[in-house]
């Protein structure tokens, strides 16, 4: 048992630290984990003092307790705090690693080691989660403070409560992470788990904001509404157990926090076994047949390419990610302007303003795609280049394909605009369309030239595999902001000046008509630069 | 003779390592041609210079008659190729992946659809061909990629290790296909490390040692004059390896 523990820490050291030292030697990953070993040490910088402090606190706590001093009962409250942050670190940290494995389960059921003994190693490996090893210390002085105080038997029962306390926290931390690899080893569910992961973190950072609005008017609603005594369901929530259990020496909270940890333990026991036992699911055949895909305007393998482009977007996690994650904004920045802005003599053009922002906000987040086209296919890129098609054809599919992604955001941010704000002719709306439009055609050639000089090695189909190059996303973004200012400029400046829709209909196609003028002299750049870097292309995206 | 492939002198460097030292290669057309080597010889190396992925240093190359360097979508609509890496689109899935390089060589929708379902059915992808690539396992992953070299009917073959993570059953399909394939004027050169399957398929072998073309020709001419009795021998000779001379592991017992 002793050589298993052994070896399964010294397992998990050799992860970290290989995990901290990264496998090239370029300038980029030099950053990359020079970077990753600064947090790690702010981490411990952070961790180590504060455990000490905390440590302390409890000390002087518990032995205010023991000797009936009133004011020593701040140290529950303290207790309560920092447990409750450790319990929601413990629990949602394997979630956002989105299904980082601990280990392998193939190599692990290779192993000539009992089922039971595995678990057990699995299970105590927990215990060096940075979180809960930071909670130790105070866990053991809470009791050493009633020993002090004169009550040995408190100072006891507090130290199994502890025990109880930090095997709980170990069952949820190997209930989550075992249950998040168990969802996140499946693609297709895992995307869908990612997604819904990703949105809930989104709009909960609108949460602040929502409830500033809601009790701004009356504070005493929100201290009302923070205060935790009133909420019965706060009673039961473990960091609860732990403080009513050691104050006063309570076994039933106790009991229920053993129990909760027994619970749980049971639970990451069935996903351990399963993610031994089972392989990961498949998804099933569907008997769609070969089709061809055709677009006005593109040749034959031109349009391969567009249509690969955007089943990339589509298909791929951070794809998904960007299409569904960037309406989020278009549809908060609806809502605040339908109180700020509609009684300002703006309320006719706020719909068209949103699909405005909506589309230059989608132009920005589809640079981690645009600006790294051609490194984002991997050894697609060669089946690409494997085939008769020119460096023109490939530039022309990329950014039809990019239009088509480009159009999926724009759709749902022209949905948002409608609803919220239907307001303003026709006329404005389809100029308005067509000014985003003209902001895309404007900013692809550079996109595609940046992407073809600036590559980085990139898995849209993992959510941490790589990024677009520094360099081709701030250029991206730089381009891509000022595209959509000069359409933004444009349209703005015609109404000022007219106040004609028809008038701004037509200069949003004078707009367009120069920015395909650009793009006609800028794309056969992009398509040169391409056919130079072919070879460097095909190497980097696939990650050499 | 007239050539499906002939280089002289092709190098390609990187940096200071020579990858290809100058070989020259002629591949006969209609031949099944095994190009064989150690790990690290220069196989694909030469393989992704005679389809155009990689620019030789040096030398010359003419694929069917033609040069890739200077018509390079003219080649490429006469050849398939299986690349080492497979070359497949993770987000794609079987179907999609022949759509893709059917609609890239400009094969029009009936025949695109038609070879389609003929080449899945030979693979045995019907039942998978609407999963992912990124859901395939190895297996799955090389006959998508063959069926996509296969997709547009090429004059000329490049398979990188076309039989290695197959199983016996799809193994003895592509053997039977490609042996039928070359009956009917059509030229296959593969690399292999699997010498006794290079033997029994193969009429013409390259050994490819270093960067260096060490040995090239009809099978049997070249058994004959090494006076090896197989290929294996033939080979080990060549690269300048002894049969049997691992050291023993004494303490390995059963």
């Amino acid at each position: 048992m002793t050589g298993l523990l052994r070896a399964f820490a010294i397992l998990r050291w050799r992860l970290f630290v290989n995990g901290l030292r990264g496998r090239r030697r370029d300038g980029f990953e030099q950053v990359s984990r020079i970077s990753r070993l600064l947090v790690a040490a702010m981490i411990a910088v952070t961790l180590i003092p504060g455990s000490f402090m905390m440590a302390v606190f409890a000390f002087i706590g518990a032995r205010g307790l023991a000797q009936g001093n009133a004011k020593a009962d701040a140290v529950l409250v303290g207790a309560q705090a920092v447990l409750g942050l450790v319990t929601i670190l413990v629990a949602i940290t394997p979630v956002l690693r989105f299904g980082g494995a601990p280990s392998s389960s193939t190599r692990l059921s290779l192993l000539p080691v009992p089922r039971g003994l595995l678990y057990a190693a699995e299970l105590t490996a927990q215990l060096a989660d940075p979180w809960i090893l930071a909670i130790v210390p105070p866990l053991l002085a809470f009791p050493a403070g009633f020993a002090a105080g004169g009550h040995p038997a408190d100072a006891a029962f507090s130290l199994a409560v502890g025990g109880v306390m930090l095997g709980f926290l170990a069952a949820l931390g190997s209930t989550a992470s075992l249950l998040a690899a168990l969802v996140f080893r499946n693609r297709r569910v895992g995307e869908l788990a990612t997604i819904g992961v990703l949105l809930v973190l989104s709009a909960a950072a609108f949460l602040p904001t929502a409830f500033i609005r809601d009790h701004a008017n009356d504070p005493k609603s929100a201290v009302h509404a923070l205060n935790a005594a009133e909420r019965p369901w706060l009673a039961v929530m473990p960091w609860s157990l732990y403080t009513r259990a050691v104050d006063g020496r309570q076994p039933a909270p106790a009991l229920a926090l053993a129990l909760a940890a027994l619970s749980l333990a049971g639970v990451s026991r069935w996903a351990f076994g399963r993610l031994l036992d089972t392989p990961a699911d498949r998804r099933s055949g569907t008997s769609r047949t070969a089709k061809a895909r055709r677009f006005p305007g593109l040749s034959p393998a031109a349009a391969a390419i567009a249509w690969t482009t955007f089943r990339l977007a589509t298909r791929s996690v951070r794809g998904r990610v960007i299409l569904f994650t960037s309406p989020i904004p278009v549809l908060m920045l609806a809502i605040l302007w339908k109180r700020i802005l509609v009684d300002s003599g703006w309320g006719s053009l706020v719909g068209v303003l949103v699909l405005g922002v909506g589309s230059a906000l989608t132009l920005f987040s589809l640079q981690t795609i645009l600006a790294n086209q051609f490194a984002v296919d991997r050894a697609g890129l060669t089946l690409t280049f494997l085939g008769p098609a020119s460096s023109r054809e490939i530039v022309l599919g990329k950014a039809a394909g990019g239009a088509l992604i480009f159009g999926g955001p724009v759709g749902i941010a022209v949905a948002i605009a409608l609803a919220l704000h239907p307001r303003g002719t026709a006329g404005l709306w389809v100029a308005a369309l067509i000014s985003a439009l003209s902001a895309y055609v404007a900013q692809a050639p550079v996109a595609a030239l940046v992407s073809a000089s600036f590559p980085a090695p990139c898995d849209l189909m993992k959510l941490r595999a790589g990024n677009v190059h520094p360099l081709a996303g701030v250029i991206g973004m730089a381009t891509a902001l000022v595209a959509s200012l000069a359409a933004a400029g444009l349209f703005i400046a015609t109404f000022a000046m007219t106040g004609s829709a028809l008038a701004v209909l037509a200069s949003s196609l004078v707009g367009t008509a120069v920015a395909a003028g650009w793009a006609a002299l800028a794309l056969p750049l992009a398509a040169q630069a391409v056919e130079l870097r072919r070879e460097n292309l095909a190497m980097i995206a696939q990650g050499r | 003779m007239d050539h499906a492939i002939h280089t002289q002198g092709l190098r390609r460097e990187f940096g200071t390592f020579v990858a290809v030292d100058g070989i020259d290669l002629a591949v006969p057309r209609g031949s099944l041609y095994g190009f064989v080597g150690p790990n690290g010889a220069g196989k694909s190396t030469t393989i992704k210079c005679l389809t155009g992925l990689l620019k030789p240093t040096s030398g010359t190359m003419r694929i069917l008659g033609l040069d890739p360097l200077t018509h390079p979508e003219t080649t490429k609509r006469r050849v398939g190729v299986m690349p080492e890496d497979l070359a497949l689109f993770e987000h794609l899935t079987a179907a999609e992946t022949l759509a893709f390089v059917g609609q890239v060589h400009g094969l029009d929708r009936a025949t695109l659809a038609a070879r389609s379902d003929e080449l899945l059915a030979l693979m045995d992808l019907t039942e998978a061909k609407g999963q992912l690539v990124a859901d395939y396992s190895h297996g799955m992953r090389k006959k998508t990629s063959l069926a996509a070299a296969l997709l547009p009917a090429p004059k000329l073959l490049f398979l990188d290790e076309p039989f290695e993570g197959i199983d016996a059953i799809a193994s003895r399909q592509i053997k039977d296909l490609l042996l039928d394939y070359v009956k009917r004027g059509g030229t296959v050169f593969l690399t292999s490390h699997i010498l006794e399957v290079v033997e029994r398929l193969c009429d013409h072998i390259g050994v490819i040692h270093k960067g260096r073309l060490v040995a090239a020709g009809p099978i049997d001419a070249l058994r004959a004059r090494e006076g090896a009795e197989s290929l294996e021998a033939m080979f080990l000779r060549l690269v300048g390896a002894t049969e049997g001379a691992a050291t023993p592991l004494t303490w390995l017992s059963g």
